[in-house]
């Protein structure tokens, strides 16, 4: 168990309110955590916020208790997260799409 | 985009941090070998703690916390010895570790200077600079990288910026700002102002490459006109983890050197080698320049390549919100970096070291970096010493000579040979 007082319980105290927050789809009271509500890009920080994997596709680790990172970046309106596990040292994209397209190469 | 703690996580220095932790596994240069021609010690502040540089009558440097541990006076104004630093205020003395080994006022019979350790570190030179180590022992090897050891005519231009040394290293796996900040903008500013940017920014990227390596991620780019055969996909450069970047081309190799001072400010530097040709004059010393990024109105100064840089580092505020940033496809490189600092925090709270870290002595450390810079060949050193920081060394037309005069006298030997 991590020292309670250390920065690293800290930053796992933060990332498991991360977390709870994204499966119950409530953000968290503290102010900190987010934008305030009305800065220009505040909705597209929610969302990151809320919908970013939580668990590695390949050993299910949680990413933030075991300090690894997901950086979500756009492609359309395709979400992609890069994500890196620092459990299992996994890394690659979860990506998020409402329609599923196709691109034809040319023939 | 980044949560706020993740954006805290990878931008703040300071001990204690997970990043301050890596960071503090790594040499920085932090001052010039000629700023204690006249005095022996120096104020210098790394990673949010503030030191004393120092230097001994028989040349050995070394680096303590500058508050003293008795009453907190600095000890840049202390009298140094062959064997370390003395408070100029009570004479406390230290050695280089930081340990106390005298305490004037007090009783000899007692133990309490033995109680009393500064934060300490190591320092040493190299191509000019001096280098310190702040980390935990047993300190790494001083990395030779090329570019600080190999022969040239060396510059190097510094200033110190005010944003987080991270939003400057991730413009170094950012490829695409090259045609825009530095093709497209700065035509732009060419045309309002009445001069003609150079061509070679200009082109555009038909593809760009990130390849993880020993030393970092190698970046690379096909530009239009040019293919995988050219030296910017074939070769590549660097960015060499955690605050370098290198770069070169037409004889000219660079190391970009990005020390965190702390979280908001940044020691920036461009070490330039310049090396065409075979007879090169020694230099004893790089020559050092500052250069400028703002004019006389405060605005920044977007003229020049790494002034554009500036505009652009220093503008997304003393530490980018990454909680509002919105990064696309072609940001996948900043992506990359991101996990890579985290991965390297992971070692060292492991007890591993981190990327980069040399255990074996050695001479140099050669750095893959491309020849043939954007397709440009020959034009390209003068378009970079006119059109980067360069243009504010003292020595610019001598450089500006050396490589015109190399140029010129490879145009005669294939003339020469063109009629044989």
């Amino acid at each position: 168990m991590p020292d309670p007082s250390s920065s690293e319980a800290a930053r796992v105290r933060v990332a498991s309110a991360a977390d709870t927050a994204a499966v119950t789809g409530v953000l968290p009271q503290d102010p900190h955590q987010l934008p305030a509500p009305t800065e220009w890009f505040a909705p597209d920080a929610e969302r990151h916020y809320l919908d970013r994997p939580r668990f590695c596709p390949m050993c299910a680790a949680s990413i933030g208790e075991h300090g690894g990172i997901t950086t979500e970046y756009w492609t359309g309106d395709t979400r992609n997260f890069m994500t890196w596990c620092g459990g299992c040292g996994w890394f690659g994209e979860v990506v998020r799409f409402d329609r599923v397209t196709i691109y034809e190469e040319e023939h | 985009m980044l949560t706020v703690e993740q954006n805290n996580e990878l931008t703040q220095v300071g001990p204690g941090t997970p990043m301050g932790e890596l960071l503090r596994r790594y040499w920085y240069p932090i001052a010039f070998e000629q700023d204690f021609d006249r005095v022996p010690s120096k104020s210098v502040r790394l990673l949010s703690e503030d030191w004393t540089l120092y230097k001994t009558p028989s040349g050995r440097y070394g680096i303590i916390a500058e508050q003293c541990a008795h009453r907190r006076a600095s000890m840049t104004y202390g009298v140094v010895h062959e064997d370390g630093i003395r408070c100029g205020y009570h004479g406390w003395k230290y050695d280089f570790s930081g340990q106390c080994v005298e305490q004037p006022a007090e009783a000899e019979n007692q133990n309490f200077k033995d109680r009393v350790k500064m934060k300490g570190g190591k320092a040493q030179t190299m191509g000019g600079m001096v280098w310190v180590y702040v980390g935990p022992d047993p300190a790494p090897e001083l990395p030779r990288f090329d570019v600080f050891v190999k022969d040239g005519i060396r510059d190097v231009g510094y200033t110190t910026i005010p944003c987080n040394w991270l939003q400057i290293m991730e413009n170094s796996v950012d490829p695409h700002h090259v045609e825009w900040l530095h093709g497209y903008y700065f035509n732009f500013v060419g045309e309002t102002n009445g001069f003609e940017a150079p061509k070679a920014f200009q082109k555009k990227h038909i593809k760009t490459g990130f390849d993880e390596m020993e030393w970092g991620i190698l970046k690379r780019r096909v530009l239009e006109g040019s293919t995988e055969e050219g030296d910017d996909w074939k070769i590549g450069h660097p960015l060499v983890f955690p605050f370098y970047m290198r770069v070169g081309g037409a004889y000219i190799d660079q190391m970009q050197i990005r020390v965190p001072i702390d979280d908001t400010h940044t020691w920036k530097l461009f070490y330039s080698t310049h090396n065409p040709g075979e007879t090169l004059e020694v230099q004893d010393r790089p020559v050092v320049y500052e250069y400028l990024w703002k004019d006389e109105s405060g605005r920044f100064i977007t003229d020049y390549i790494e002034g554009q840089d500036i505009m652009a580092w220093v503008s997304q505020g003393p530490i980018t919100d990454r909680t509002q940033e919105h990064l696309g496809r072609s940001d996948a490189g900043v992506a990359m970096l991101r996990k890579m600092f985290k991965e390297n925090m992971r070692k060292v709270a492991n007890g591993e070291d981190p990327l980069g870290t040399v255990r074996e002595k050695h001479e140099i450390i050669n750095l893959p970096c491309e020849k043939d810079k954007f397709g440009a060949e020959r034009t390209f050193a003068a378009a970079w010493i006119n059109g980067g920081s360069m243009r504010y060394s003292p020595i610019k037309d001598r450089l500006l000579e050396l490589h015109e005069s190399y140029w010129a006298g490879v145009e005669a030997a294939e003339k020469a040979g063109a009629g044989a």
